[in-house]
């Protein structure tokens, strides 16, 4: 019976033994399949699972100046988040982030304490923050790189240059009007990645390329001494805004586009949104006398008018129907050339000019000037300003626009139409975008649209004579610049109050337009000061800053003064200077390293001789 | 050690009675398995996930400790205390259904003095001690019918029911398959076996209506994995892309993208013998097996050379339940049978696992110490 047992027990051992062997021959079959047979589809698999084709944003390009100073770059900064579900210590955690990095412990508390996978903390904190904050070694708390915008000269330019937002997205300025090319094109990388789709790494071992540039117009010479300037004004007759553009008058590059009260980008988030539009181009304002600039040029070119023909300004009172025509501050003209009406800025005799030339055709030019519609340039936002068509003119339109009045124009249309002048006639487009570069290489430039003729040369020629005259023995005097041969022409704006619903005798528009070198225009100036305190005429106010203004480009960009070269730098001259004080260094100590081989192989050869 | 030696009255010392082949593969095993919980953990995020591999060779130290007990113990003495243990089990398990830690969707965990520790672990080795004791008691020797199994079917059925009710499945299904196994060893009758054979296949329809939807699931997925990758298909899938991209020879020690990435999901636990695969290759898991198998030939010596009945059967229901084990999270990961959280014996990370593992081993070392003793 036990000898049985054993044997049953035998049996069935053995049958366990058969399922025993026949199970781990079919895992080895299994498992030869998978990793011998099949093996190359599932690397392949393993490797679509892993390798990414993935699309990464460049760095931001950096907006240089036009001697490719830098105006605005991009920088590595950490930003700090948290996995609440990993975070320890809640209380304690939220007290030490609080602290460092001057946040509310509630709400930080709050955050680290829901039930989200990832939260912000705070983003882009200062190095200080992060090597403080990093030292804690809190759980559940971490950094990560992000770029940053920074604009290393805060307020200059900065109108122009405009800001990014938090994720480096472009608000405004030429930030905004660029943000695609300045962001560039997104790179294609294959990239590992992990379960949870994270990037760990890249195949080729390299990020994307982030030599993406974008050079502007403005000299930030030129910018800074403008700013300076204006800021001094600024502050010195508080006034509500004020604007300064310095423009190629042949090119419309816009070298310095300055305006107060000032703005600094690194710190978009302090001020209110009003300050981040740059007026030069959102806003319109009635410009005042300096229009007479374009009603000369549209006499002369009309032929309606030459430039001695005489007018009679009937002594300072002009009577139409209900209303009376006024010169400015008090003045009495009797008999006056064109050239006279101009320089001295006569609103009797301006009107008569309007009248030569006549509705239609005083509309025509002012529309072809680019009053009305916008320039073009290269910043967001930009109104078309204001005038109406002719057929809803009243009898006093042509009037009020003869000196500036009735019509709304942008410092921009104001200051380009004025270059229209300063080159002869011919049209000009306003821009700030000079080039983009890659590496280095240029991949793409501003071409201008194809010149037109708006006025011609010799009536652009004779309304440069005329502001040259303003500025020698008219309202511009305070322009006068010995050395410099200004050409100008100051204006001051009532303004229109529009709950009063008349002119404001108080509150004036104060500006000033330049071309210089008169004899051939190279630079427009536009100066113009909103709502200056005190009296606040142009020509007290706008000419000065335009005179200053003047100085300080001639000077920067080399231009020489007919009578004082002592503050002339010619920026050349001094870095081939520089250049060549360098050489003969390099040289001399080249020199010197000779002698010293010289003389060690000397004593060499004494040596190999003895 | 040697003063307990039971063969000592035969002139044999204990160390060459000894089963060493038996203890030195389920050490070298537990290194092999320690040292891929590692690799598949040192370059996770987590610091926790990344100093298990530390925990597990504290559990090792631990088993070994029990394992050195249990082997010194004569294992008759453990028939002794075996229905109170029984029954110890069965409250902890209860208690572990109505007031547990809930992890990934199931109750199965007891906190113990800053342990968490699986019953359902330790109540396999309980219930394997009971079997035999209680098979050891019945006056009944020789085959049996239905009748005397319905006392033994009980003894199992109820662990493996609330043990169900957790759900867990896997474990559950070990409980029975060790009782088969035991009761089975122990002798049915011929007539009775074939009822018992018919009505499981009956039974198996009624089985899966019983089933909940995410057992149906994973039973589905098993068969069509890439029916739905990203959802119930995504563990056979992954585990099996890690195998198959392991090739004959591996992609190299520390290497294997499938578990670094984190595509394999429960890399360190259930799914360790694939990243054991993805790293060593065809060439690496052969050798494996082939220490798995010697383990099991061991084992079945031990079950034979058993000098009476209680020793066999408990070595039986041990060997069983490691084989159950071993096979089953091997045909998981190489997608043969459906995904249950079943741990590689001695392979994968956990601690009442191992525990329980080197219990059994203990029992076996110390079956085979006494195999010369006669009744």
């Amino acid at each position: 019976m036990k000898e049985q047992t054993e044997k049953h027990k035998k049996l069935r051992l053995t049958t366990i033994a058969f399922f025993l062997f026949g199970f781990f021959l079919a895992a080895i079959g299994r498992l030869y399949f998978l990793q011998v047979v099949e093996h190359e589809r599932y690397t392949d698999y393993s490797k679509k699972q892993y390798y990414q084709k993935v699309q990464i944003g460049q760095t931001r390009g950096k907006i240089l100046d036009r001697n490719k100073m830098p105006m605005a770059i991009t920088v590595p900064v950490k930003s700090v988040f948290a996995h609440p579900y990993k975070v320890e210590n809640l209380l304690e955690t939220a007290a030490i982030i609080a602290s460092e990095l001057k946040l509310g412990r509630k709400a930080v508390l709050n955050k680290i304490s829901g039930d989200k996978n990832f939260v912000w903390l705070k983003r882009k904190i200062t190095d200080e923050e992060y090597v403080s904050l990093k030292a804690k070694r809190l759980e559940g708390i971490f950094f990560l790189s992000e770029d940053k915008r920074f604009y290393p000269h805060e307020t200059l330019a900065s109108r122009a240059i405009g800001f990014t937002g938090i994720d480096n997205q472009g608000l405004a300025g030429l930030e905004y009007r660029y943000d695609k090319l300045l962001l560039g094109e997104k790179a294609t990388y294959i990239a590992k990645k992990d379960a949870l789709g994270r990037i760990y790494g890249y195949t080729d071992g390299q990020g994307p390329n982030n030599s993406f540039e974008m050079i502007t117009t403005i000299d930030s010479r030129i910018q800074y001494a403008v700013e300076k300037a204006l800021r001094a004004s600024f502050e010195k007759y508080q006034a509500k805004s004020a604007v300064v553009i310095v423009m190629d008058t042949k090119t419309g590059e816009i070298l310095a586009l300055a305006e107060e009260p000032e703005f600094n980008p690194n710190k978009f988030s302090d001020y209110g949104v009003e300050r981040y539009k740059a007026i030069s181009v959102t806003e319109s304002f009635e410009p005042g006398s300096t229009f007479k600039v374009f009603l000369a040029a549209a006499a002369l070119d009309s032929g309606a008018a030459s430039p001695d023909e005489i007018f009679n300004c009937e002594n300072g009172k002009l009577s139409m129907g209900e209303y009376s025509i006024r010169e400015a501050d008090n003045n009495s003209y009797g008999e006056l050339t064109f050239k006279e009406i101009i320089s001295k800025s006569s609103n009797i005799g301006s009107i008569k000019i309007g009248w030569k030339i006549g509705e239609e055709r005083f509309y025509d030019y002012i529309t072809r000037f680019g009053f009305g519609s916008k320039t073009g340039v290269d910043l967001p936002g930009e109104a078309p300003g204001l005038f109406q068509s002719v057929k809803n003119w009243s009898e006093t339109s042509l009037p009020s626009m003869s000196f500036g009045q009735e019509v709304m124009v942008t410092p921009i249309q104001l200051v380009t139409a004025l270059s229209v002048i300063g080159n002869s006639g011919m049209s000009v487009h306003p821009h700030f975008m000079k080039e983009i570069t890659q590496n280095g290489k240029t991949i793409r430039k501003y071409k201008a649209p194809p010149s037109r003729r708006i006025i011609s040369e010799k009536a652009a020629r004779q309304t440069v004579e005329m502001m040259r005259l303003s500025v020698t023995d008219g309202t511009s005097r305070r322009a006068f610049t010995p050395g410099y041969d200004l050409a100008g022409k100051t204006g001051t704006a009532q303004k229109y109050d529009v709950e009063a619903k008349q002119y404001s005798k108080d509150k004036h528009l104060a500006s000033f337009i330049a071309l210089f070198p008169a004899s051939d225009p190279k630079i427009s100036i536009l100066v113009m000061m909103d709502e200056p305190t005190g009296k606040g005429w142009g020509g007290h106010v706008a000419a000065p800053i335009g005179k200053e203004v003047a100085i300080s480009t001639a000077r920067t960009l080399g231009m020489p003064s007919s009578n004082d070269t002592r503050y002339v730098v010619d920026w050349n001259e001094l870095e081939r200077k520089y250049l060549e004080k360098r050489k003969l260094k390099v040289q001399k100590r080249a020199g010197l390293l000779e002698d010293i081989e010289n003389f060690i192989a000397s004593k060499a050869t004494a040596y190999e001789g003895d | 050690m040697q003063k307990y030696s039971p063969d000592s009255q035969l002139g044999t010392s204990w160390y060459s009675l000894f089963d060493w082949s038996l203890f030195i593969l389920t050490i070298l095993i537990s290194c092999i398995g320690i040292l891929f919980i590692y690799s598949a953990t040192f370059s996770s995020e987590s610091e926790f996930l990344r100093g298990i591999y530390t925990r597990q060779i504290e559990w090792m130290i631990y088993g070994l400790i029990i394992l050195c007990l249990f082997a010194a113990v004569d294992y008759r003495l453990l028939e002794r205390p075996a229905y109170l243990l029984y029954f110890i089990m069965i409250l902890l398990l209860l208690q572990v259904l109505f007031n547990a830690r809930v992890i990934s969707g199931s109750a199965r965990w007891l906190s113990m003095g800053g342990m968490n520790i699986k019953p359902s672990e330790i109540m396999k080795v309980a219930l394997i001690i009971m079997l035999a004791r209680f098979f050891d008691d019945s006056r009944d020797r020789g085959d049996i019918g239905f009748k005397q199994l319905f006392k033994p079917t009980l003894i199992a059925l109820i662990p493996a029911i609330i043990i169900a009710k957790q759900p867990d499945m896997g474990t559950a299904v070990i409980i029975m398959f060790i009782f088969v196994a035991m009761a089975f060893t122990n002798g049915i009758k011929k007539k009775t076996l074939l009822a018992i054979t018919v009505s499981t296949v009956v039974a198996i329809p009624m089985f899966w209506f019983s089933l909940k939807n995410y057992q149906k699931d994973r039973i589905l997925a098993m068969l069509d994995p890439s029916s739905d990758p990203l959802g119930i298909g995504y563990h056979t899938i992954q585990s099996k892309i890690a195998i198959g991209s392991g090739g004959l020879l591996g992609q190299g020690l520390f290497a294997g993208t499938q578990s670094k990435l984190n595509f394999l999901p429960e890399k360190h636990t259930d799914f360790i013998f694939s990243v054991f695969s993805e790293e060593v290759g065809f060439v690496g898991v052969i050798i494996l097996l082939l220490l798995y198998l010697f383990m099991l030939l061991r084992m079945m010596d031990i079950v034979l050379k058993a000098s009476d009945r209680g020793g066999s059967l408990m070595a039986v229901g041990g060997a069983a339940m490691i084989a159950f084990h071993f096979f089953y999270n091997v045909g998981m990961t190489l997608g043969i049978t459906p995904i249950v959280g079943i741990p590689m014996p001695f392979f994968s990370y956990g601690g009442s696992s191992l525990i329980a593992n080197y219990m059994i081993i203990g029992i076996m070392l110390s079956v085979h110490m006494r195999r010369f003793r006669h009744d």
